[in-house]
């Protein structure tokens, strides 16, 4: 076990495995998605509430749930990056910053879409809505933080510590809602024997939850070979390997 | 048809979050694409000049 750890952790290992998978990952994952969306916009009933509005749940959890787990999982891989200098978890940590990003923008921008119609604004400085407007400028200050180092050693040392930092405000969205009254809503499939959503409007939403997780792990594979590459380029297997290439003289 | 089109009223908020998905979506994929392709290229530069290099070095060493 240990064994096949330590294999796995090392960079051509992991590159050669991760440009397998990924192909297969992201491809899996584009036609889930496409069958999810045609669940929500389709075949999922309107909600007796919010008529067909409600329909934004379908991206707007999807991407939120990314938002949090990708950023849960740079802080654990960038602590684990820092204990025990592992530089390929630096190199997750790296890759998943940009992605994460961008599911946090999306959050925000379809609760905003949502909350128009449904509670009568785009933006209301309520707990849940400012903390995870914070979480996306934690994402940039991570990675512009990172831009700002030349040597990538130093820039996996300031961004891990960032990143470990930057996790109190995971439990403060998590949370906000019941901390605070928030005009936001509870969690409605939090318990899974008992959700407060009815099946054929659950099973798109789940899909589309597990897709876009399955989207997000082939994105991370494609992008941690490019930072391995980025890292290893003067070590002998990547030389190896790019020197078969055509053209790389 | 029409009818699907119009969402109930919602059609703006709908499409906008559905299209907004949609780019991010796309978005990724070409950025993580476009990551990979400068990191191959960089990589491959940097093999060529180490190849460089080491012929350089094994040349001299032949003539001496």
């Amino acid at each position: 076990m240990w064994n096949w750890f330590h294999k796995l952790a090392s960079p051509p290992h992991f590159y050669r495995l991760a440009g397998i998978f990924s192909p297969w990952m992201l491809w899996s994952s584009l036609i889930l998605i496409a069958i999810g969306t045609y669940g929500g916009l389709v075949l999922a009933p309107a909600d007796y509430q919010q008529g067909e509005g409600f329909r934004i749940i379908y991206v707007h959890v999807p991407s939120s749930y990314l938002s949090t787990m990708i950023y849960a999982l740079m802080a654990v891989t960038s602590g684990i990056g820092l204990i025990w200098r592992i530089k390929l978890a630096h190199a997750v940590a790296a890759s998943a910053a940009p992605i994460g990003a961008s599911f946090t923008a999306v959050s925000l921008l379809t609760g905003m879409l949502w909350g128009k119609p449904m509670w009568g604004t785009y933006w209301e400085w309520d707990p849940r809505l400012t903390s995870e407007l914070i979480l996306l400028f934690i994402y940039f200050g991570y990675m512009s933080l990172r831009a700002s180092f030349e040597d990538i050693s130093k820039a996996d040392r300031a961004g891990g510590l960032l990143a470990v930092v930057g996790v109190v405000n995971l439990p403060i969205i998590h949370y906000s809602v019941i901390w605070w009254s928030s005009l936001h809503q509870g969690p409605s499939i939090k318990k899974l024997d008992a959700p407060s959503i009815s099946g054929d409007m659950l099973w798109p939403l789940l899909l589309l939850i597990a897709a876009s997780t399955l989207f997000f792990g082939a994105l991370l594979l494609y992008r941690v070979r490019a930072e391995v590459l980025d890292r290893e380029h003067n070590s002998r297997w990547v030389q190896d390997l790019l020197g078969e290439m055509p053209g790389a003289g | 048809m029409a009818e699907f089109f119009a969402m109930g009223g919602y059609a703006q908020f709908v499409w906008g979050a559905f299209g907004i998905w949609f780019v991010c979506v796309i978005f990724n994929i070409v950025a993580a694409r476009r990551k990979f392709r400068i990191s191959v290229e960089r990589a491959t530069m940097a093999a060529a000049r180490h190849h460089h290099r080491t012929t350089r070095k094994m040349k001299q060493q032949n003539d001496t």
